[in-house]
């Protein structure tokens, strides 16, 4: 019982640090998993080898491979001339604009990770921007908050679906099925709340259209030819990834697979793109595996389970609209990485008393990926948006994400839920 | 060779209380690059570079982009003038630490400054951080080329 114990204060320990933000989670997962280690040696109960069996090398694989088509895409432009592009079609028109530049970045976000989207969209947003006369504030907001709901809808869109991926044995094409259509009726909802604050905000007159004019979308693409072999990559994998199971095919081999072919087409200087690889996010997910493995072998799962075997009395429905709010509001005030990897085993424990929990791991997908929109420190990518806005004359405080994200949040949410509850009722029972 | 030999002793400075008008008035009348910043003693504080002053005018993206080659024409992108409190403001809120070279340091280390830290004008300073001159890299570049040229 003490092992048992012990542990779970451990994990708890662990949660506490990476939630209040004392040290980075990465560091904290790698001291968390060696002190697991040590713990379970000690009881006889964990080891290094086990520990090592509790990575899943499946989502490290697919984690990498996703990473280096993302960092060969990056330096080609191609972000970028799809946001010149779509502003020279709005012709300085606010919500045109906005719509337009939200579609981008919504599908971009789907393949492209929340924050290297933003990154690479919001300054060209900017620039934008300060050509047509406009404020670029409402705009990035606009982008995290689409970038953050685009992510739910894939499995690679986001680090806590390839989380719950991971821990549910969800497909590439189960999200497709499950999350994309409710995240679509989401992502409707925000485009129709974001563009009346545009119109509230700005108007709907055209500005100083003919700054646009002289731009050149081509000049933007600084790498055609990479953009164009990186695109027929990452396409060919998202096909595969369609039919893996058909094709006895893993994530894994799909995304490194399609990495590798990418790097032996575009032949691109390996150093600039390694560099680019948020390695960080790798061992964060190493050192959390072997964590979690360690709660898994000295039986606290069990412990917990106990402890909500009431949830599991509820109709699953419900449960999942609870899951869904709950998340939600988390992941409003905190980080939904670490909210993900909470509830995880929650739901694994409710799992094994027989619930059927495929709809709760729907719920916390959406959660955790819409809730993150409430507050300037609900996602990353609102934390990269307020920053480089911290550098213009304009700079986003957190009161004003309180009147233009929190309202979005709260939409698509209760749509979801709506859309939700009509799915696992009739839909996909 | 010594800074001392090449350098300029007439140094166009500011007072780290004087404001920003002042300086771009200096900039403008003397037609120079580089203003030392002094307190009342005459030691060094820092020092404006003409593209600091610039700096407060320049759109946000150029902050933000790394390529904006594309932008052929800026002409509907005009310069947002600075209001007059910005030009009010101190010096020293836009000033920087200052490299600078010792009288007695060789003017290859200055060319080596210069270079590393792509500026253009290196204030000279004696052993009490009093400013004594003003080297540009042409004055130290030309210097050095006429020797190889045994002028």
């Amino acid at each position: 019982m003490i092992v048992q114990i012990l542990a779970m204060l451990l994990f708890l320990l662990c949660l506490g640090i990476i939630l209040l933000g004392k040290s980075h989670r990465t560091v904290v997962a790698w001291v968390g998993a060696v002190l697991m280690v040590i713990l379970g040696k000690l009881f006889g109960v964990y080891d290094e080898t086990r520990a090592i069996a509790s990575i899943d090398f499946n989502t490290l694989g697919l984690l990498l491979g996703m990473m280096v088509l993302m960092a060969l895409f990056e330096p080609t432009g191609f972000i970028e001339f799809l946001a010149i592009w779509v502003a020279k079609l709005s012709r300085g028109r606010p919500v045109r604009l906005l719509v337009l530049l939200g579609t981008v970045t919504t599908i971009a976000s789907m393949f492209l990770d929340n924050v290297t989207t933003v990154v690479l969209i919001a300054p060209v947003t900017i620039l934008i921007c300060e050509l047509v006369g406009l404020n670029p504030m409402l705009f990035l907001v606009a982008e995290a908050v689409l970038s953050n709901t685009g992510g739910a809808s894939t499995l690679v869109g986001d680090p806590p679906n390839v989380l719950v991926a991971s821990a549910a044995g969800f497909t590439f094409l189960d999200f497709l099925v499950y999350s994309m259509p409710i995240i679509f009726f989401c992502w409707i909802a925000a485009l129709w709340i974001l563009g009346r604050f545009t119109r509230k905000d700005m108007g709907r007159k055209a500005r100083k259209e003919s700054s646009l004019e002289a731009l050149n979308p081509r000049e933007v693409l600084r790498e055609p030819l990479a953009a164009r072999k990186v695109l027929l990559v990452t396409g060919l994998a998202v096909l595969i990834f369609l039919f893996e199971e058909k094709l006895g095919m893993r994530p894994a081999l799909v995304a490194l697979g399609a990495a590798g072919l990418g790097l032996v087409w575009v032949r691109p200087d390996l150093d600039e793109t390694l560099k680019r690889i948020p390695w960080d996010i790798l061992l964060f997910f190493t050192g959390l595996f072997a964590l979690i493995g360690g709660l898994e072998a000295v039986g606290v799962m069990e412990i917990a389970a106990g402890w909500i075997k009431g949830l599991a009395n509820l109709p699953v429905v419900v449960a999942g609209v609870l899951m869904l709010w709950i998340t939600a509001l988390l992941s409003a005030v905190v980080d939904n990485i670490p909210i993900t990897i909470a509830i995880i085993p929650v739901l694994e424990s409710l799992g094994r008393m027989g619930m059927d929990t495929q709809p709760l791991w729907w719920a916390l997908v959406l959660g955790a990926g819409l809730g993150g929109n409430g507050t300037i420190i609900g996602a990353t990518a609102n934390v990269v948006v307020s920053s480089l806005s911290e550098k213009t004359r304009t700079p986003i405080t957190s009161v004003y994400w309180m009147k233009r994200g929190f309202p979005v949040m709260l939409v698509t949410c209760a749509v979801a839920t709506i859309v939700y509850v009509i799915g696992f009722t009739w839909v996909f029972r | 060779m010594l800074v001392r030999k090449y350098m300029k002793t007439h140094v166009y400075s500011i007072h780290a209380t004087q404001t920003i008008a002042e300086a771009a008035r200096l900039f403008v009348d003397k037609h120079i690059g580089a203003l030392p910043v002094i307190d009342q003693d005459n030691r060094l504080l820092g020092i404006v570079y003409d593209f600091n002053l610039i700096e407060i005018g320049m759109p946000d993206f150029t902050r933000l982009l790394s390529h904006f080659e594309f932008l052929h024409d800026l002409g509907a992108l005009e310069m947002t003038n600075p209001d007059a409190a910005e030009l009010h403001r101190p010096v020293a809120a836009i000033m920087h630490p200052a490299v600078t070279v010792d009288e007695t340091d060789s003017i290859l280390l200055a060319a080596a400054l210069l270079h590393k830290n792509s500026l253009n004008d290196l204030p000279v300073v004696d052993n009490q951080n009093r400013l004594v001159g003003i080297v540009s890299h042409v004055d130290i570049s030309t210097a050095i080329m006429k020797d190889w040229l045994n002028e």
